[in-house]
């Protein structure tokens, strides 16, 4: 009762201060204000979701901040297992979902004024569905909220109709369409129908919300067919499926039809960042922990709950890089770069690019920091993609040998920082931290 | 494209080499060694090829377009990492794809050996792999340049698609003499280092051995145990010197002769370098008290040199294999990040290091101020948005050429940690890798199929990728293309 009624009445009371504070706002947010907000929700999401933990007395205060944060930013769990019960574990389910409909909500409403999510006006179905008018956004967000809902409850009837009992297939509904996939089992030892139906789930997880909510809008499904997004996505499911099963198939004994299904399963578990728990990693040879690991960078869809840098990102950075490879040839022709029928402006390539580097070295500082505590250097890299690109224990190469609860205090605070500058996607940490500390008195 | 044009500066390029071959000849013949034959049928080789290509080709005119500059320089680095596995392979010293393998290490200025017992091979088979360093770590298009004449106004796109870093400048107008004043400094750098590390103790030609070695930043030594053969401080600290001397730009040294030793103090990319090899010392000795106990002393003698190195060269004066995982974290992100542009070195390069760093800063104040108008300078220069893009792309496509080159390894046998540290240090140019190819290992006991893509991954490297791409591409070949 404490450990509920608390921090329930606490959220209230802050919610309503906040609330008659911001009576009479202009509705217009600048892109200082909007990463500050950003990164305000995710913390205090995170500090307000660790209290039931705390109050409850199942973990020590700063194992309680870490499992809300990793909860929140659908990271997972961080514990080599799930030390929750009955209400504890409905509400680290719970957090997962909220975390997931958090990302939705200020992908439609802040981001796109804060960094445009870096090409989330690209796909230009996506771009019809994003408005800076307060109408607009929230019939956007209404249409988001209500897919999100939608794909859960399908989850749910679809895990029944599995051989779940309700409570567990809500929770597994919960953990799959947010990606967060933290609940205790073992999906390995689960039936194939179970299986697939995780997999379909996790694949509409790490579509475009965006084009399920205009689906559901106009009540039409020609808004579903796939783009140029979409397409990748599902080649390099397609790619790395059939090579993982290739490798089942061949050297772990596996049936053709058994090493496809596995193949599928795993890929799709890492590529929508899912991490689900009780995979055979230990069977798995270092060819397709390696596999896993760089689908980990690729993540889901621009406008989806998955983590990851994103598919559209890299359509973008791949097609750049051929539009560069014919300058070579010639120095001085001007290569328009398409996506979807499209022209991709060259300020919004350039942001991708910069992007990209900015994420790949946010991996090579904290792999450093983790290094730097004693972690081998491939276990290093893979808890800084594991938190950075927000998969979860699932993910870590040679799982198993790190507990996160049993990391040194400031080892905790580094994986917390990896996990929310993931969820925020770098940038918009940078920002706020810019915002920060910018001198009061200088009018920029 | 006119194809003749390109066999005519191919002919040049492989009638140079056999050249070049008799000097190892020279000593073949002077220490009466089994290998004189081995090379007198190279040289032969070589001229021959060389005859051939010359009558085939025609220099039609003066005046090279961009691709025959690209098709020249790419495929006679080809040609050339081909001819010069012939004295391995015609003695016998080692079959045709170790031979291969040992040509492109050594032209691409990596230095991973195939070679398990050095001693045992003749002097002038161990100079001929250091000559195969010093010759293509200031590039061999670059000396084609300033010793051979009838070059002409074309040998600007040769020159271009050799050379290493984001832009393309110049400290003289004139193409020729640029590049033989870089010859020059080159030549007299090795020298001067031969010097010294014959007054440290070294025979002469392992002096000269090593100073080839160190100058084009290649790595190869004339023991199996490379430097942990000397366990001197005072060697090691000269060889930490060079390798630094030959991971900087080689024209700012012209520059600062020219125009005094402010011009390196204002040069940001040379701040830059020092400032990454004085942090990653200090971590690294930090670390090495801390994790293994060393002393001071001892910690900044080890991680002086192997920081050093790994950034540029790829000497081996410690098992560093055996290092905290912190220390070989950094060692392995030093191999990507590389030397300056315009250096022997290879890696990413320094300057676009700081550009892709410059660059994210200001994206993040633009962010903040969608007005604000934001420009990047290097060296108090702007970079031009062309340039910028393509330093950008440049790091995009090289991480994903080491993540690619990783996953054919893993798919080859080798373990992951060991093989994204193969394909880092073959793609950087560096030699010395962790796990199977650690520091006290050779490739030899790696697959064919292995070594194979190895090549190509060391080429592709050298040749900063773009180069060697172009070649592959089948619009390159297209012969009624205008373009």
């Amino acid at each position: 009762m404490v450990a509920f009624g608390l921090p329930a009445l606490a959220s209230w009371l802050i919610g309503a201060v906040l609330l008659w504070q911001g009576q009479g706002h202009k509705h217009v947010m600048t892109a200082q204000g909007g990463a500050v907000l950003i990164l305000l929700v995710w913390l205090s999401q995170s500090v307000l979701g660790s209290l039931p933990y705390g109050l409850s007395g199942s973990l020590p205060w700063s194992d309680a901040l870490l499992e809300s944060i990793a909860g929140v930013t659908t990271t997972g769990t961080t514990g080599l297992s799930i030390p929750f019960e009955g209400p504890l574990l409905l509400w680290h389910s719970l957090q997962q979902w909220l975390g997931g409909l958090t990302t939705l909500s200020l992908l439609v409403s802040v981001v796109p004024a804060v960094s445009g999510s870096f090409g989330l006006s690209l796909s230009r179905r996506s771009f019809l569905e994003l408005s800076r008018s307060f109408r607009g956004m929230r019939r956007t967000i209404n249409g988001v909220v209500a897919a999100y809902t939608l794909l859960t409850v399908l989850a749910s009837v679809l895990y029944v109709l599995c051989g779940l009992s309700w409570p567990e297939a809500c929770q597994w509904a919960l953990v799959t369409a947010s990606t967060g996939g933290s609940y205790p089992g073992n999906v390995a030892a689960y039936g194939r129908p179970l299986q697939l139906a995780m997999m379909a789930v996790m694949v509409l997880a790490s579509g475009n919300f965006l084009m399920y909510g205009r689906s559901l809008r106009l009540r039409s499904w020609k808004t579903m067919r796939p783009d140029g997004e979409q397409q990748a996505f599902w080649a390099i499911l397609l790619c790395f499926s059939l090579a993982s099963a290739l490798y089942l198939w061949r050297l772990q004994d596996y049936g053709v039809v058994e090493s496809i299904g596995n193949g599928f399963f795993y890929v799709l578990s890492f590529a929508s960042t899912t991490g689900l728990p009780g995979m055979p990693v230990l069977e798995w040879s270092d060819f397709e922990q390696y596999l896993f690991f760089i689908l980990l960078f690729s993540g889901g869809s621009i406008a989806s709950v998955a983590g990851g840098i994103k598919v559209l990102r890299f359509v973008v950075l791949l097609k750049s890089a051929a539009a560069e490879m014919r300058r070579t040839l010639h120095p001085h022709m001007i290569v328009d770069i398409k996506l979807d029928g499209g022209s991709i402006p060259v300020d919004t390539v350039r942001s991708i690019l910069t992007f990209f580097f900015l994420y790949m070295l946010a991996f090579f500082s904290f792999s450093l920091g983790f290094a730097l505590s004693g972690m081998t250097p491939l276990v290093s890299m893979g808890v800084a993609a594991a938190c950075l690109s927000n998969t979860g224990m699932a993910a870590f190469l040679q799982p198993g040998t790190v507990d996160m609860t049993a990391l040194a205090g400031w080892v905790k605070g580094l994986c917390a920082c990896a996990m929310l500058l993931g969820r925020m996607e770098v940038l918009a940490f940078l920002m706020a931290l810019r915002a920060a500390f910018r001198d009061k008195r200088s009018q920029w | 494209m006119s194809l003749r044009i390109v066999a005519f500066f191919l002919g040049k390029i492989s009638a140079a080499l056999g050249g070049v071959l008799c000097l190892p000849l020279g000593i073949a013949l002077f220490y009466s060694e089994s290998s004189r034959l081995a090379f007198v049928l190279a040289v032969l080789l070589c001229l021959s090829l060389g005859k051939g290509l010359l009558a085939a080709g025609r220099l039609e005119t003066d005046t090279l377009t961009v691709r025959e500059g690209i098709a020249i320089t790419g495929l006679g680095w080809i040609m050339v990492t081909i001819l010069g596995m012939l004295p391995y392979v015609c003695g016998g010293y080692l079959g045709i794809l170790d031979g291969l393998f040992e040509s492109i290490s050594g032209f691409t200025g990596t230095g991973a050996t195939v070679i398990d017992h050095l001693e045992i091979l003749p002097n002038s088979i161990v100079f001929w792999r250091s000559m195969t360093h010093w010759l293509g770590g200031l590039g061999i298009i670059v000396i084609f340049i300033a010793l051979l004449p009838q070059t002409g106004h074309g040998a600007v796109h040769m020159y271009n698609a050799e050379i290493t870093g984001p832009t393309r400048e110049r400290m003289l107008p004139r193409l020729k003499d640029m590049t033989l004043i870089l010859f020059l400094m080159y030549l007299d750098f090795t020298a001067v280092a031969c010097i010294v590390y014959g007054l440290c103790g070294l025979d002469f030609l392992s002096s000269l051995n090593h100073a080839c070695s160190t100058i084009s930043a290649g790595g190869f030594s004339t023991y199996d145990n490379n430097a942990i053969h000397f366990d001197d401080a005072l060697i090691e600290g000269w060889m930490t010197f060079f390798m630094i001397l030959a991971g900087t730009n080689f024209g700012l040294y012209y520059r600062a002769y020219k125009n005094g030793p402010s011009v390196l103090w204002r040069n940001t990319e040379f701040k830059a370098y020092l400032g990454i090899l004085t942090l990653a010392i200090a971590g690294v000795a930090l670390n090495l008290m801390a994790g293994m106990g060393y002393s001071a002393g001892q910690a900044l003698r080890y991680a002086s040199f192997q920081v050093a190195s790994l950034s540029t060269t790829g000497f081996v004066s410690t098992d560093f294999d055996v290092w905290p995982p912190f220390s070989r974290l950094l060692l392995m992100l030093l191999m990507i990040s590389g030397g300056c542009a315009g250096s022997a070195a290879g890696g990413l390069k320094i300057s676009r290091v700081v550009i892709l760093f410059k660059l994210a800063y200001g994206t993040v104040w633009q962010l903040l101020h969608p007005r604000m108008v934001m420009q990047v300078k290097l060296n108090g220069r702007p970079v031009s948005e062309a340039a910028l893009r393509r330093v950008c792309q440049f790091f995009f496509v090289y991480m994903m050429f080491v993540v690619f080159f990783a996953l054919l390894l893993t798919a080859g046998g080798i373990s992951m940690f060991d093989a994204i540290g193969i394909s880092v240090t073959t793609m950087g140019s560096v030699g010395p890798g962790f796990g199977v190819i650690g520091a006290t290992c050779t490739y030899a006991g790696l697959s064919d199929f292995i070594k194979s893509i190895l090549c190509l991954s060391m080429l592709l490297g050298r040749l900063e990728i773009f180069t060697l791409l172009a070649l592959l591409s089948p619009r390159f070949w297209r012969y009624k293309n205008n373009w």
